[in-house]
């Protein structure tokens, strides 16, 4: 078999290597380009899923329907009663019904332990008291930090304000298994503390932004 | 060797972790929940599977000089073809797969494979040894997180088993506890199953 | 990002090993620590790659990958630098240190797979890292890995094997010193923000 020199003359290896990698990234460029558009159509649906989840109870309660109505048909509740505000400087949905605003959906992001991070919160018109609040995108341990998006965790948030006066509320954590006795107080998540402060830390300085953009804007 | 001695041999004999240590890294980052334990070993099992069925298909062809980048563009590719196909036919797995995707293509079971095995063997006793690779990788990590989420959750795929009077072993969650459990596992199966002595 | 290159280089090594932190690296560290001279050799040659490629992904993802819109082949990019840059360096040892090619054996093309080099190509993007950042970045995760696996070979040298349990030799009682060194280094996690 007379086979290596050929194969290890110095023209071969490179042709192979442009042959190869051209066949690998062609299979996962056609791949990609085809089901880019599902990917794409996924998670704008995921999302509208999610800010609709958030504030279906709001709508729900204003227009005597059912929660779970609106959030089966979800695509439809986003269109009819939820809107995007440009004029922000952190993206904003403006949830309409009756004719009155009932809640504003921000899209804010903060930095965790091991990546970025990005939430929903759905305010009520006060822009500071939480109705509901979603972790959406993080890159934190499974099992650990990555519990943040479990409710348990996010939905101590409910009811909360962000404000007191013109400052951020201050938060402090209390461990998992003690039950909170005051309204600025998260229980955490056990052995991620550094997660759970980063989701306050997160809240902190977004609120700000927000307030400071509504404040420059009346 | 018989396919069936394939696979025996691939899956315990010469386990990728207790035998080789290779795929540490993961064992020990998705072992707190035996989903992700399950997820990450399917997901591992069907990437070495493929992965060192082609490139045993094209040993022949291969230059020993790029034989690496070779195998490191084969491996990565299939990887990301199973996350492109998890994204936009099962998003809700692939939000779960998501992080991990890269834990695989780096997972040195693979490349420990594409290496030892597929690099001299026929394409489909390859894929028969990715296959048995994968399987007792996953094996390995399901008897470690059997110990995490119970003692750490008080739950078993999710599900609690252990009511709330239990309270949550730290430890558990973290990772340094995965180093543990698995040389207590390497101890027993050194001792039952190959019957090592002093 | 605000942080200093050099305050990040510093928080590699020891608040955010990248080893005994982040827990990336394992195999070949497990293996080569054996022995502290192959341990030494091959902690070089990581720091050597780690640095190198982490400027090289930086350059990459920020030339290559976001203005021709092909951020979803960046695995494939990142891991084709690595694997292309380690087979350069095994035909360089391999003629100048033929000693350390030999001890090393399959270990070295498995510097190519070794989660700390793909592990930092991939936090330098997510953080937002600047190129001083990433290099210095590189260079603290490598010493710090150097630094992890020098500790592990010279315990295990003083370890007087006889005295383990046959069937924890080896292995088993290097997880367990390494997952005591972890459970110590949990002690400086958030000292200093990395991000």
């Amino acid at each position: 078999m007379d086979k290596t020199p050929f194969t290890e003359t110095l023209y071969y290896p490179i042709l192979f290597m442009i042959i190869i990698s051209v066949v690998f990234v062609g299979i996962l460029a056609v791949m990609f380009r085809t089901s880019e558009a599902k990917i794409k159509a996924n998670e704008d649906n995921a999302y509208q899923l999610q800010i609709v989840k958030l504030t279906a109870k709001t709508i729900a309660s204003e227009l005597r329907l059912h929660e779970s109505d609106l959030i089966a048909n979800s695509q439809d509740t986003f269109k009819k009663y939820i809107k995007e505000d440009n004029s922000q400087s952190r993206k904003c949905f403006v949830v309409t019904a009756s004719g009155k605003e009932l809640a504003y959906c921000y899209d804010i992001g903060g930095n965790g332990l091991w990546g970025s991070m990005r939430a929903l919160v759905a305010l009520a018109p006060d822009r500071s008291t939480i109705i509901d609040l979603a972790v959406y995108s993080q890159m934190e341990t499974p099992g650990l930090g990555a519990r943040i998006e479990e409710e348990g965790f996010r939905t101590q948030f409910r009811g909360k304000k962000l404000l007191s006066g013109d400052n951020p509320t201050v938060f402090s954590l209390v461990p998992e298994r003690q039950a909170t006795t005051s309204d600025t107080q998260i229980r955490q998540i056990t052995g991620a503390t550094i997660t759970s402060n980063s989701v306050l830390r997160m809240l902190k300085d977004e609120i700000m932004i927000i307030k400071d953009q509504q404040g420059t804007a009346q | 060797m018989t396919k069936k001695e394939i696979f025996i041999v691939s899956a315990f004999r010469e386990n990728s972790v207790w035998r080789q240590i290779l795929g540490i890294c993961s064992s020990l980052a998705v072992t707190n929940l035996m989903m992700n334990s399950l997820i990450m070993g399917l997901g591992v099992t069907f990437s070495v599977a493929f992965s060192s069925l082609t490139i045993s298909a094209i040993r022949e062809y291969t230059p020993r000089s790029v034989r690496m980048m070779v195998q490191t563009l084969i491996i990565a590719a299939y990887v990301i073809v199973v996350d492109i196909f998890l994204k936009a036919n099962m998003p809700a797995i692939s939000k779960q797969l998501g992080p991990y995707v890269g834990l695989i293509i780096t997972n040195c079971i693979l490349m420990g494979r594409a290496e030892g095995f597929a690099a001299q063997n026929k394409p489909l006793d390859s894929f028969i040894d990715g296959i048995g690779s994968g399987i007792g990788y996953t094996l390995v990590l399901l008897a470690i997180a059997v110990v995490r989420e119970l003692f750490g959750f008080g739950s078993l795929f999710g599900i609690p088993i252990l009511g709330d009077w239990w309270i949550r072993w730290s430890i558990m969650v973290m990772a340094p506890s995965a180093f543990f459990l698995l040389a207590i596992l390497i101890w027993i199966i050194n001792t039952k199953y190959y019957k090592v002595k002093a | 990002m605000s942080i200093s290159a050099f305050v990040l280089f510093w928080a590699a090594i020891f608040t955010s090993n990248i080893l005994l932190t982040n827990f990336l690296g394992m195999c070949s560290y497990l293996s080569v620590s054996r022995e502290v001279e192959s341990s030494f050799g091959l902690g070089v040659a990581v720091i050597f790659v780690l640095t190198v490629t982490a400027g090289l992904n930086w350059v990459a993802h920020h030339y290559i990958l976001v203005p021709l819109n092909i951020v979803y082949l960046e695995y494939i990019v990142f891991i084709i630098v690595i694997a292309a840059f380690v087979q350069l360096l095994e035909l360089i040892i391999e003629r100048y240190v033929p000693a350390l090619y030999y001890t090393l054996g399959i270990f070295l093309p498995l510097i190519t797979v070794n989660c700390a080099i793909f592990g930092v190509s991939l936090f330098l993007v997510i953080r937002n890292y600047n190129f001083l950042q990433s290099i210095a970045f590189g260079a603290g995760s490598g010493i710090g890995w150097l630094l992890a696996i020098l500790m592990l070979a010279g315990i295990r040298a003083k370890l007087k094997e006889k005295l383990v349990p046959v069937g924890l030799q080896g292995a088993g009682i290097s997880l367990i010193i390494t997952g005591i060194m972890a459970l110590g280094f949990v002690g400086f996690s958030g000292i200093v923000s990395v991000q």
